[in-house]
């Protein structure tokens, strides 16, 4: 890892330096410092080492420097703990994200390269005055080239490679891919943009760098911080190349990088901002689709309670049919194994026999459909069906605790618009409250009724579950509605709950009617105009 | 109804008693089928060689109280109990006190 940054680093210093000032190199932009300065942002001290010896390195062989030993390792030392003090005092007293997340990171990486630049020049300056290599007069010349050669380095490379290199983000190929036409423009864009600015040549070039934030805050706007990465990166490596290409002075060089500077801000400022938008409009989006997940979980864990707790009444109602279906098979195979046996009758029980069976496979059809798992599923529900095959999973339990169950529908409820499994949820979900507070007061004369009825202004249906059990009680009836509550000793007391949400999710509402003794009854309304898609 | 022994079939479900009906009848048993406890009290009035193939869970008289009501009135009907819910009537107690059998299974 340090090799590589160290290589990348005398690789890019081979590459950038272009102008000597008094045998002094001037690097007129420095990417190997960007690189450099975003691997002690990430790690700290080590990073350090690596500027440390890096610079070292370049010194003696790519600039092949006639300056002292002394002052070629000063020179690293200085720059390289300057800069590793920055950053330090960036990550723990400035609590930089290093992912660059947010507006004021950007902020502090930034104010972080341009003081370790500063910090770098003010010591670099009087060691070159010591070690004679500069005079006092050459003060400005050579430092404010310095200064804005390490600063665009840094404010184009290092937000790049924290984004890029050291973020493991999965970016799929073909995601990749798909940008890859927007991309080229891009660089289409900025290639003719530096044509024209540097292809004019001088003053009138100057006046034309405005284009350049055309591309460049596009790019930001559209991909946030990484675009204005990318975009400001492309721009830098033309800018560099034509300037070095039309044989520009440094001071021309020094000049484009000023301007260059106030762009690498502008893109980097619009770019985070951004992103920290959408990165936000992402996390709103993540959490609404984790709630409406956990309330689908809660929906369907309730179905399953409800379930469960009809186990055994449904495990009769199936084995019900069974076993007269085995006795009519029986029966058959008898008639058939019998010689001139009566084959009418041996029909009449097979037939018999598949009504049966179809019995049982209805009763687990529908409680499989009930507990299937997945998302609201909204269509056209008719009431009269969807009442009945309710009926089918709760009558069991019903009979077993000699309860009569009785449905009243009018025959004039249109179909509404609704999730079939959910209502019949609902319908469930009352009927065993009734059932269980009947079985609870040890009624042997228990009867439940379950009522469909069309009503107007405004037009809907009501759904009525009363029982002749002991009531609700005052008590009871105030917290009914709220989670948590039970009148019985073994319900989880999810059961209201979880019918209010539904129903409201439909447009109606629920309500206790009566609470008396004899006649409680639970309503449920149901919209019928714009029956709401949940 | 021709002389003999004669099966009862009690049973509140319609669909049950029919089937049982049906193939002890295929079988060439006499039976007879009962929807509750309540009416075949009612309908059998002396002893009759037979036996009785009972719910154990019915509205009204139970198939608890039925073999009880039977011991009673000294009608040693041999009795058959369908496969209870529970273990309280798998264990059903009347089964010993009067020397009934019991298949414990759904019949066969």
């Amino acid at each position: 890892m340090a090799g590589t940054f160290l290589a990348a680093y005398v690789a890019l210093e081979w590459v950038s330096s272009i102008y000597e000032y008094k045998s002094l190199p001037i690097t007129p932009w420095d990417p190997g410092l960007g690189v450099l300065f975003a691997l002690i942002v990430r790690a700290g001290l080590p990073g350090g080492f690596v500027l440390c010896v890096g610079i070292i390195i370049a010194e003696i062989f790519v600039l092949q420097s006639q300056r002292e030993w002394l002052v070629i390792i000063a020179t690293g030392a200085i720059t390289s703990s300057s800069y590793t003090f920055t950053a330090a005092t960036a990550r723990r007293y400035l609590r930089l994200d290093v992912g660059l997340t947010h507006l004021r990171d950007v902020l502090v990486l930034l104010g972080a390269g341009l003081v370790g630049a500063v910090i770098v020049a003010v010591l670099l300056t009087p060691l070159l005055i010591a070690a004679g290599q500069i005079g006092t007069g050459d003060i400005l010349a050579a430092s404010v080239p310095l200064l804005v050669g390490d600063i665009i380095g840094i404010a184009v490379i290092s937000p790049l490679l924290l984004r890029f290199a050291f973020r493991r983000r999965e970016i799929a190929l073909g995601r990749l891919l798909s940008f890859a036409p927007e991309g080229v423009l891009y660089v289409a864009v900025i290639g003719a943009a530096l044509w024209a600015i540097i292809g004019s040549g001088g003053e009138y070039g100057f006046r034309l760098f405005y284009l350049l934030f055309v591309p460049v805050v596009v790019a930001a706007v559209r991909h946030g911080l990484d675009g204005a990465c990318l975009s400001l990166a492309v721009t830098q490596l033309g800018l560099v190349g034509l300037l070095h290409l039309y044989s520009y002075d440094a001071r021309a060089f020094t000049e484009f990088q000023a301007l260059m500077l106030v762009l690498t801000a502008t893109g980097l400022i619009v770019g985070v901002v951004v992103s920290e938008r959408q990165n936000s409009d992402r996390l709103v989006r993540e959490a609404e689709a984790r709630l409406k997940e956990k309330e689908a979980e809660a929906t369907q864990a309730a179905r399953f309670n409800l379930v469960s707790g009809m186990a055994s009444a449904l495990a009769h109602e199936i084995n019900q049919p069974m076993t007269a279906a085995r006795a009519l098979a029986r029966s058959a195979q008898h008639i058939l194994r019998t010689p001139h046996g009566d084959l009418m009758r041996a029909d009449r029980n097979l037939t018999t026999m598949i009504a049966e069976i179809d019995h049982a496979s209805g009763v687990v059809r529908h409680m499989r459909d009930f507990l299937r798992r997945g998302r609201p599923h909204v269509s056209t529900v008719e009431i009269q069906g969807m009442l009945e095959e309710a009926l089918t999973l709760v009558r069991a339990e019903a009979s077993e605790n000699q309860i009569r169950i009785e449905l009243d529908v009018s025959s004039d409820l249109p179909p509404i618009h609704g999730d079939r499994i959910q209502l019949q949820q609902v319908v469930l979900n009352l009927i065993r409250n009734a059932i269980e507070s009947i079985v609870g007061a040890r009624q042997t004369d228990g009867c439940i009724r379950v009522v469909a009825r069309r009503l107007d202004a405004p037009q809907r249906i009501e759904i009525g579950v009363s029982d002749n059990g002991p009531g609700v009680s005052d008590e009871l009836a105030e917290r009914l509605f709220h989670p948590l509550t039970t009148s019985k000793h073994e319900g989880l007391g999810l059961g209201l709950p979880i019918c209010t949400s539904i129903v409201e999710a439909h447009g109606g509402r629920v309500w206790l009617q009566t609470r008396r003794a004899g006649a409680t009854e639970f309503q449920f309304s149901l919209p019928l105009e714009q029956s709401r898609a949940m | 109804m021709m002389a003999g022994p004669t099966i009862f079939v009690i049973d509140d479900q319609k669909s049950i008693r029919h089937a049982l009906g049906e193939m002890l009848g295929v079988f060439g048993f006499t039976v007879e089928t009962y929807e509750s406890a309540d009416s075949f009290l009612r309908a059998i009035g002396q002893p009759r060689g037979g036996c009785v193939v009972a719910d154990v869970r019915m509205p009204g008289t139970d198939g608890i109280e039925l073999v009880r009501e039977l011991g009673r009135r000294k009608l040693f009907v041999p009795i058959m109990r369908r496969a209870g819910r529970s273990k309280r009537e798998a264990r059903w107690s009347g089964v010993r006190r009067f020397g009934i059998v019991s298949t414990g299974q759904s019949c066969s």
